[in-house]
């Protein structure tokens, strides 16, 4: 019986001390216990998720349970499971190996997503409210110094949505129309802003993790700073820049390249930088045990997070709404340096260590990566319920002065050929959070 | 077309090589092709079969329709699509049903056999490989079957530990990246990192393990100086390039009858940068029309060669849950795992396009019927368009 974490909620200690996870199946207790155990490291929406899952099984009795599991079971027999070295105690690098690896992995795929449908279904009977949700907002910006063709800038988003021309004042300008949006106007403070953070904080629902700001260059993280210093504004929103986050993903990235020189394989490696003691390198809003601990996994995922911003912000927004399901994310691209030749193989080196040629920087690519990677945080945002019916996204494109926008009908902005003011799309979207 | 109605019409596979074909038929006026088209040039006499000349090459990385044969993609392709593919025979439908990992699926290329090895591990593939058959059946030297990889962890790939084949009886590796490694060490740790080349898993680099091309060898087998190779490295600007150099190298100086290359620029996609995936796949489709151009202007190869270009296996697609789109190939979807191959050269049919069905496994076996060799571990099929 493995060690019952004494913060997690009351029944859920009962029904683990019950036997809750004897009756899971194998492939399924790398998951559970790793989310137990790491339960002060997890946003409340994953304690719920998690608790779904959990208090739905203990609900069943041992053959309604047995019955749930029985397709996981019988791919579990199949593949031979019980005779691998497969960790039932955290997810490691082999055990995605092993499962990848096995001719029944889509079928275990789909017969452990089934698992999951039923937990939620029963969610929805017995807490009829759980699936109520707020309005939300996805709030991208690809700014003016990435240039865009407006022919074609929103060719990938396949006429889900709409172009609207905007006008952006000359305050706007100096502090980027992203701040403009999400902070008001450069001369209010905190307690009589009018951007959409602050309506996001005034949600009668609003609550930790549920305001997102994602950066890729440093600008809009200062500016999100500077108002909030200060600010007893509450819920405080979830800041990642990464450029604030320069120290960690250099001292992360050390530790890994000196690493891997003397260790015997991948989860070696990945075991090492989980138990690395990052709180020196975090900037105080990475403070926060659950956001440091996401900032970690960010870096571990090889998503690109540890070198390039545009990279960082995609999949840190993509993972943000996976995890957290903010209702406001907010999330600027910037530019990246053109790669030296050769160092592009080199995806955790630091370009300027490894070549001394100074760094050149790529606004076209960078630009192209941002009009892609802003597509992706939308679809990352479709896969979840609780985006697909009340939300809408807006994606900037400062360079040619339009917004992409994809809102239900119920949102009040429609389609226009003249240019909407950026004070009125403020409005609407504060609206609109509010 | 008599094949087509074998295929399940409703297979979403079948509609990304439709594309392929329409696109092709369009802006390349190529002709589509039925599967019984009488003996195909390639099946000659035994003569011929001394001489020929097999290049393979992998368009290493995994690139997805939409960036190469889609209409959206196809300027990302120009030498494929207006000097290779007019002279080629073009495969709209092939099929990659094994681990979409870089290492273990090209292990499964060259053994015919989807392998199941761990994918970031130094080990060779367990069923002999299109090397060993070869060289066994064909009684071959070790000079005339290469690889030229791009990491460390295919070193192992030039022969499996098959008991009745395996050791000796491969190819020898070269890993241009690790030779320019050990090149520079000692007066410049300049390409250090380049040993730290594995976009799939930076967490680990596998160990050296097999019959490694040493250092030695450079002034040996490619009659190249160090310094030379190091000064020509540095005016490359990726390793994709200096991949395709020491292969044009291996060409002049060997002649080797069969000769695997494996790209590996595309790969760059898991970084999440898109802009220079795209890069890498205009890279790539210019490093294949240099290669062909080497081909016909050394005698050895020129009029006797037959080139295979094929990617190892797709990447996600943008609306798959379980991935990232272009960034990896994690989901095992159709966009990840359909792709196209391109045959061009001696023996084959010029301008046609085959929307049959066929498996990344059927290479192994067809290259044994035109070369002669019998890969009976295999588990794919002769693809009859070739034969």
């Amino acid at each position: 019986m493995p060690e019952i974490p004494a913060d997690l909620p009351i029944e859920l200690q009962h029904a683990i001390a019950d036997g809750l996870l004897e009756r899971l199946p194998l492939t399924f207790l790398p998951f559970v216990q790793q989310q137990l155990r790491e339960w002060d490291f997890l946003f409340p929406n994953e304690h719920k998720s998690v608790q779904r899952l959990l208090l739905y099984v203990a609900s069943l009795t041992p053959a309604q349970s047995a019955a749930l599991f029985s397709d996981v079971v019988q791919l579990e027999e199949k593949m031979g499971v019980r005779t691998w070295q497969f960790s039932t105690t955290e997810q490691t690098i082999q055990n995605s190996s092993l499962l990848a690896r096995s001719p029944y992995f889509q079928q275990w795929r789909q017969a452990v997503q089934a698992v999951f449908n039923a937990a939620d279904a029963y969610a929805i009977r017995t807490q009829p409210n759980a699936a109520a949700t707020r309005n939300r907002l996805v709030l991208l910006d690809i700014p003016g110094h990435l240039p865009v063709e407006r022919a074609t800038v929103w060719d990938r988003w396949q006429g889900i949505g709409f172009a609207q021309p905007v006008r952006i004042p000359d305050a706007a300008r100096t502090s980027g129309s992203l701040a403009f949006l999400l902070l008001g106007e450069p001369d209010h403070d905190a307690a009589s802003s009018t951007g959409v953070l602050r309506a996001s904080q005034q949600h009668a629902e609003a609550a930790p993790a549920q305001a997102w700001i994602i950066d890729a260059g440093d600008s809009l993280a200062q500016a999100a700073l500077r108002r909030l210093a200060g600010s007893t504004a509450k819920p405080a929103p979830t800041l990642l820049g990464y450029k604030e986050l320069d120290a960690y993903r250099q001292k992360f990235s050390q530790q890994m390249n000196s690493m891997r020189k003397d260790l015997a394989d991948a989860d070696a490696v990945y075991d090492r930088l989980r138990s690395v003691d990052v709180r020196p390198w975090c900037p105080p809003e990475v403070a926060e045990p659950s956001v440091r601990e996401f900032v970690r996994s960010l870096f571990l995922s090889g998503n690109g997070a540890v070198i390039f911003g545009n990279s960082f912000v995609e999949w840190g927004a993509s993972e943000a709404l996976r995890r957290a399901r903010p209702a406001l994310l907010v999330a600027q691209f910037d530019v990246r340096p053109r790669p030296k030749p050769f160092t592009g193989v080199a995806v955790f080196d630091n370009p300027d260590q490894v070549n001394p040629l100074p760094s050149v920087d790529d606004p076209q690519g960078s630009s192209l990566d941002a009009q892609m990677l802003a597509l992706y945080i939308w679809l990352a945002a479709t896969r979840y319920e609780e985006y697909q019916h009340a939300t809408v996204c807006v994606c900037l494109a400062d360079s040619i002065a339009e917004a992409y926008v994809i809102a239900p009908p119920e949102f009040a902005l429609t389609r226009s050929a003249d240019p909407l003011p950026l004070e009125s799309l403020r409005h609407q979207l504060s609206a609109w959070l509010a | 077309m008599m094949e087509d109605a074998a295929l399940n019409p409703f297979d979403p596979a079948l509609g990304l090589s439709r594309t392929r074909r329409d696109f092709l038929r369009d802006a390349a006026h190529l002709t589509v092709g039925g599967a019984f088209l009488g003996a195909s040039p390639l099946m000659r006499a035994e003569s011929a079969r001394k001489k020929r000349k097999i290049i393979v090459i992998t368009f290493g990385g995994g690139a997805r329709d939409q960036e190469t044969f889609a209409p959206e993609g196809q300027e990302n392709i120009p030498h494929l699509l207006s000097e290779l593919i007019p002279q080629s025979s073009f495969f709209t439908h092939v099929t990659n049903q094994g681990i979409l990992g870089h290492y273990v699926a090209t292990a499964s290329l060259t053994t015919g056999t989807y392998e199941t090895l761990n994918n970031f591990s130094a080990v060779p593939p367990e069923h002999p490989t299109i090397f060993e058959y070869f060289r066994k059946d064909l009684h071959r030297p070790a000079s005339d079957a290469w690889v030229v990889a791009p990491s460390n962890g295919f070193n192992r790939i030039g022969e499996s530990d098959c008991r009745s084949y395996g050791q000796g009886l491969g190819a020898a590796v070269i890993l241009p990246k690790h030779l320019l490694t050990a090149a520079s060490s000692g007066s410049s740790r300049d390409f250090d990192h380049l040993l730290r080349d594995n976009y799939e898993n930076p967490l680990y680099t596998p160990p050296l393990g097999g019959s490694e091309f040493e250092l030695r060898q450079l002034d040996q087998v490619l009659r190249l100086s160090v310094d030379d190779f190091t000064a020509h490295a540095r005016t490359l600007s990726s390793p994709d390039e200096l991949s395709v150099y020491i292969a044009k190298r291996l060409m002049q100086q060997e002649a080797p009858s069969l000769l695997w290359i494996t790209m590996h620029d595309i790969d760059i996609a898991h970084s999440g940068a898109y802009s220079l995936y795209i890069d890498g796949i205009r890279r790539t489709d210019r490093l294949c029309l240099e290669l062909w151009k080497a081909v016909e202007a050394n005698p050895e190869y020129a009029g006797n060669t037959t080139m295979f270009i094929l990617p190892d296996f797709g990447r996600d697609s943008d609306y798959d849950a379980g991935g990232n789109g272009f960034q990896h190939h994690r989901t095992g979807d159709i966009a990840s795992r359909t792709t196209w191959m391109i045959a061009l050269g001696a023996g084959v049919r010029q301008g046609m396009v085959f929307d049959s069905p066929m498996q990344s496994v059927d290479l192994v076996p067809s290259l044994g019927a035109i070369m002669g060799f019998h890969p009976v571990q295999s588990s794919g099929h002769p693809i009859q368009e070739l034969l």
